[in-house]
C-alpha cells in the first residue's frame, strides 16, 4: 500500500476493536459538509505553504486527523505518522471510503515520495522531510517527464554538474502537476552522460524556492490546467539531497512505481474528469432527457440504445475487474503488475464515453464556456480525456508493459 | 467477493483435470470424425462427479450448490469444446418442476429443451407452439433444439394462444406427431429443428415457468463455456508467438503482436470478472453482460488467435477451428451481442 502499513501485526478481535476506534473517532471528527463527497484519491487538502484549504472544513478535518497521527496513519510514530499495520490501515481507509470521506491530508508527499523516503533515504532526509509532510507543510511535485523524453524516460537530459559539495542542475522539465504551487519538487537529473542511459540518472530532491528555478503553466487544447513546465538555471542543491545513491536515481524511480500502484484502480484514467465526478450527470439520464421514450419505455433512439448499453456495460466489465483484482489481494493473493492493465482500459473506455456525451449533445455539446445542458463545455471534458491515453505512461507503453510482464512475451531487439 | 472459496478451487482443479485427460482435443477431433455429436464417455464421468446435480436441490437427490460451482465445470468444458448436454439439464433444471425430473436431471438422464423459433431472435416464444385447450396436443415449430439425438426426455414451451401465458410441457421425443430434422452446423454439435403435430404432451408446473430465471441462469453457465474458450484459444495463441520465428526472431517480439495480445488479454481479464460476479449473483443484467461480453471477448480472441497463426490457424488440422466456430455458435444460441444489450438496457430501466 502507498501509504506504508509499518506497524506489527494485530489478531481479529483487535482489529475488530480497532475498526470501532476508528468509527468512534470519525463520527466525532469528520464534519458533516465532507460525507459523501469523496470522488478520487486526489481529492482534497493538498498541504503546502502556497495551497490553502478547500473550505473551512477540510480544515478541521485535518487537524482531527494531525493531532492523532492519521493525516499519515501507515508511516511510523517516530515520525509523525500513525504506526498503523497493513490490516489496520485497510481499515480505516474501509471507514473513510463507506462514509465517501475524503482523505485528511492528499497529495504526492503522501503517495509518493514520503513512502520512497522511507524505504531508500539517509535518516537525515527522513527526518528533515517526513515530519514535514505528515504535518501538511510541503506540497510536493514530481520532475519526471522532459521535451525531448517522455516515453523514453530514460534519455531525459536535465543536467546536475557536482561543484563542491553541491549539484548545479540545468534543464527543463514538462508535465510537472501544479509545479507552481509546490514547495518542492522531485526529480532526476543526468549525472554521468558516459554510461548506459539509465545508469547515469540520480534522484533528488529540489526546493523550489532555489534562484533559477522558474515554471510556467500549459494551456492544453481543452484550455487551462494544472501542468506546468518547470526550469532550471543554474540552480545549486546540496548534495546531502541525493535519495539513494549518485547515478542510481532510476532504480529508485522504479521502486517508487511500485508505490504507485497500491493506489490503483482508485487513479483509473489519472487526470482526466470522469463523467462520474459531474455530480448528477449520467450519459444515460442526457439522453433520456433529450430523445425520450417510445410506447415501451424504450430510449426512442435504438441505435443509441445499443451503444448506450456497450458503453455502460463496459464501464461495468471494467469495474468488476478492478473489484476481483482488489478482492484477490485482499483474500492473500499476490499484487500483480496489473495496474497498467487498467490504466490501459480504463482511460481508453473514458474517451470513449465522453466521446458518446459530446456527440449525443450535437450542437449543445460545442460550447467552449458554460453550455445550455447542465454539465458546462462538455466538448472540452472530452477534449481533456484525450490526454488520458498519454499522460501516465501512454497506451502504448502499457500495452509493452502488460505484454512483457503480464504476459511474458519475448522482448523486442534492443533499440538505441 | 470476487474470489472463489478454496472448495471452490479444488472443484475447478477435479473438473480440469478430469477433462482435460478424458476429452482432450484429440478425443474430441476423433468424435467429430466419427460423426459423433456428443461425448456419451465423458457425459457418463461429468454424471459420475456430480456436474447435472449441482443446481437440483438436495431434497430431491441433488447436490444444492450454485451458479459459480457450475460455471466452474462449463468452463473447462469450454478449454477442450467438450459436447455435453450440460447446458441443456441446466435448462431444463429451471422449467421442469416435477420432483421426479428433478431426480432424473441429477442422475444424468439428458433432457432437450425446445424454446426458441425464430432464427434471429434467441429469447423463448410460444408464437408458432400452440397446446391444445386441454393441454394434452400440442403443435409446435422449434428450431435449433440443442441435444435432442442424445435426449430420452424433451420439454417445449407453449401456450394455449397469443394471448395466454407461456407454460412448460413435457412430450415424449421418439413418440407420436413428433418430427426431428437433424442439423449439420459448424461446431458439429447435436441440434435439430422440431416438428410436433398433435403430439401428446403433458402440462408441467401449476402456473407459468420462471422463464426469466431459468433462462438468465443457462446464459450465466454458457458464459462460462464461453470464458473457457477465451481462456483456451488465447493461451495457444500466446504459446505460439513465443515459440514462432520469422525474420529471425520470435514473433511474440514485435510489438504489433503484443498489443494485439495485450487487446486479448483485456478482453480475457473482464470476461473472468464478469463471469465470476454474475454466477455469484445472477439477474437479468449480470446475465446479460456475462454472456454477451463473453460471446465478443470470445469471437473477438478466437479470430485474432486464427490471425496470429497465420496459414496453420487456417487449417482443420490445427485445433484453433474448434474454439472459433464453437465462440461463434454459443454467441447466437440465448441471445446475440445486440440482443443482450438491449437486455441489459431493459433491465436498466430504458
Amino acid at each position: 500500500m502507498s501509504a506504508g502499513g509499518t506497524g506489527s501485526p494485530r489478531g481479529e478481535g483487535a482489529l475488530a476493536a480497532f475498526r470501532q476506534e476508528v468509527v468512534a473517532w470519525i463520527e466525532a471528527h469528520a464534519p458533516e459538509a465532507l460525507y459523501g463527497t469523496a470522488t478520487t484519491p486526489f481529492q482534497g487538502y493538498w498541504g503546502g505553504r502556497r495551497s490553502g484549504f478547500p473550505s473551512p472544513a477540510y480544515q478541521s478535518w485535518f487537524e482531527a486527523a494531525l493531532a492523532r497521527g492519521w493525516t499519515a496513519p501507515g508511516w511510523p510514530k517516530e515520525y509523525g505518522g500513525g504506526g498503523l499495520s497493513r490490516e489496520e490501515l485497510r481499515v480505516f481507509t474501509e471507514e473513510l471510503q463507506a462514509r465517501r470521506l475524503p482523505l485528511p491530508l492528499v497529495g504526492l508527499g503522501i503517495t509518493m515520495i514520503g513512502p520512497i523516503l522511507l524505504s531508500e533515504a539517509s535518516e537525515e532526509l527522513k527526518q528533515r522531510h517526513i515530519p514535514a509532510i505528515v504535518r501538511g507543510e510541503v506540497r510536493w511535485c514530481q520532475g519526471y517527464s522532459e521535451p525531448g523524453a517522455g516515453s523514453d524516460l530514460a534519455s531525459l537530459t536535465t543536467r546536475a554538474v557536482r561543484d563542491g559539495d553541491h549539484f548545479v542542475i540545468s534543464g527543463q522539465k514538462i508535465w510537472t502537476s501544479h509545479a507552481d504551487e509546490s514547495d518542492w519538487i522531485f526529480c532526476l537529473v543526468r549525472t554521468n552522460t558516459a554510461v548506459k542511459k539509465q545508469v547515469g540518472i540520480t534522484f533528488l530532491l529540489v526546493d523550489m524556492q532555489s534562484p533559477g528555478i522558474t515554471t510556467r503553466p500549459i494551456t492544453l487544447i481543452s484550455g487551462a490546467s494544472p501542468f506546468c513546465e518547470v526550469f532550471f538555471e543554474a540552480v545549486r542543491v546540496p548534495v546531502g539531497h541525493v535519495v539513494g545513491e549518485v547515478d542510481d536515481g532510476w532504480r529508485v524511480a522504479k521502486a517508487l512505481l511500485q508505490h504507485e500502484r497500491g493506489t490503483v484502480g482508485e487513479s483509473i484514467a489519472a487526470g482526466g474528469a470522469r463523467l462520474e465526478d459531474l455530480e448528477g450527470y449520467t450519459v444515460r439520464g442526457h439522453a433520456l432527457d433529450i430523445i425520450g421514450r417510445d410506447a415501451e419505455g424504450r430510449l426512442a433512439d435504438p441505435l443509441l440504445r445499443d451503444r448506450l448499453a456497450r458503453t455502460e456495460m463496459e464501464q461495468e466489465a471494467m469495474r468488476l475487474m478492478v473489484r476481483r483484482y482488489n478482492d484477490t489481494l485482499k483474500a492473500g493473493g499476490p499484487p500483480g503488475p496489473e495496474a497498467s492493465l487498467f490504466k490501459l482500459v480504463g482511460s481508453e473506455l473514458n474517451q470513449r464515453r465522453w466521446s458518446l456525451a459530446t456527440e449525443l449533445a450535437g450542437l449543445d455539446g460545442l460550447h467552449w464556456t458554460e453550455g445550455p445542458i447542465g454539465v458546462g463545455a462538455l466538448a472540452r471534458q472530452w477534449l481533456r480525456s484525450r490526454g488520458n491515453t498519454i499522460e501516465g505512461g501512454t497506451s502504448e507503453i502499457q500495452r509493452n508493459i502488460v505484454a512483457q510482464h503480464v504476459l511474458g512475451l519475448p522482448r523486442p531487439p534492443k533499440v538505441r | 467477493m470476487l474470489v472463489l472459496t478454496e472448495e471452490q478451487q479444488q472443484l475447478r482443479d477435479t473438473v480440469q483435470q478430469l477433462v482435460a485427460s478424458e476429452a482432450p482435443l484429440s478425443r474430441r477431433r476423433a468424435l467429430r470424425d466419427a460423426g459423433e455429436t456428443w461425448d456419451a464417455g465423458l457425459w457418463d464421468q461429468l454424471v459420475e462427479l456430480g456436474a447435472p446435480a449441482i443446481l437440483v436441490a438436495e431434497e430431491h437427490g441433488g447436490l444444492g450448490l450454485g451458479l459459480v460451482e457450475l460455471c466452474l465445470v462449463m468452463e473447462a468444458l469450454g478449454r477442450h469444446d467438450a459436447p455435453t448436454p450440460l447446458l441443456s439439464s441446466v435448462l431444463a433444471q429451471g422449467l421442469h418442476p416435477d420432483p421426479e425430473a428433478q431426480a432424473a436431471i441429477a442422475e444424468g438422464t439428458v433432457f432437450a429443451v425446445a424454446w426458441r423459433e425464430h432464427p434471429r431472435r434467441a429469447a423463448w416464444s410460444a408464437n408458432h407452439s400452440f397446446a391444445s385447450h386441454d393441454h394434452d396436443r400440442l403443435h409446435a415449430e422449434k428450431q435449433g433444439v440443442l441435444d435432442l439425438g442424445a435426449a430420452s426426455r424433451l420439454v417445449v414451451l407453449a401456450s394455449r394462444g397469443t394471448r395466454s401465458p407461456t407454460r412448460a410441457y413435457e412430450v415424449d421425443p421418439a413418440g407420436g406427431g413428433v418430427t426431428v430434422k437433424v442439423l449439420s452446423r459448424i461446431d458439429q454439435r447435436d441440434a435439430a429443428d422440431l416438428v410436433l403435430e398433435e403430439a401428446p404432451a403433458r402440462l408441467l408446473g401449476e402456473g407459468p415457468p420462471d422463464l426469466d430465471t431459468a433462462f438468465d441462469t443457462a446464459r450465466v453457465a454458457l458464459a462460462a463455456e464461453l470464458l473457457g474458450i477465451c481462456e483456451a484459444a488465447f493461451e495457444l495463441t500466446r504459446s505460439f508467438v513465443c515459440e514462432r520465428e520469422q525474420f529471425g526472431r520470435k514473433i511474440g517480439s514485435f510489438q504489433v503482436i503484443q498489443h494485439r495480445l495485450v487487446d486479448c488479454f483485456a478482453r480475457l481479464q473482464q470476461a473472468r470478472a464478469v463471469v465470476l460476479a454474475a454466477a455469484q449473483a445472477p439477474g437479468p443484467a449480470s446475465a446479460a453482460l456475462a454472456l454477451c461480453w463473453t460471446s465478443e471477448a470470445a469471437l473477438h480472441i478466437c479470430q485474432e488467435a486464427v490471425q496470429l497463426h497465420g496459414g496453420i490457424g487456417m487449417t482443420d488440422e490445427h485445433d484453433l477451428g474448434f474454439f472459433l466456430k464453437r465462440a461463434r455458435v454459443a454467441s447466437v444460441l440465448l441471445g446475440s451481442p445486440s440482443e443482450l444489450r438491449g437486455r441489459w438496457a431493459a433491465a436498466q430501466g430504458y
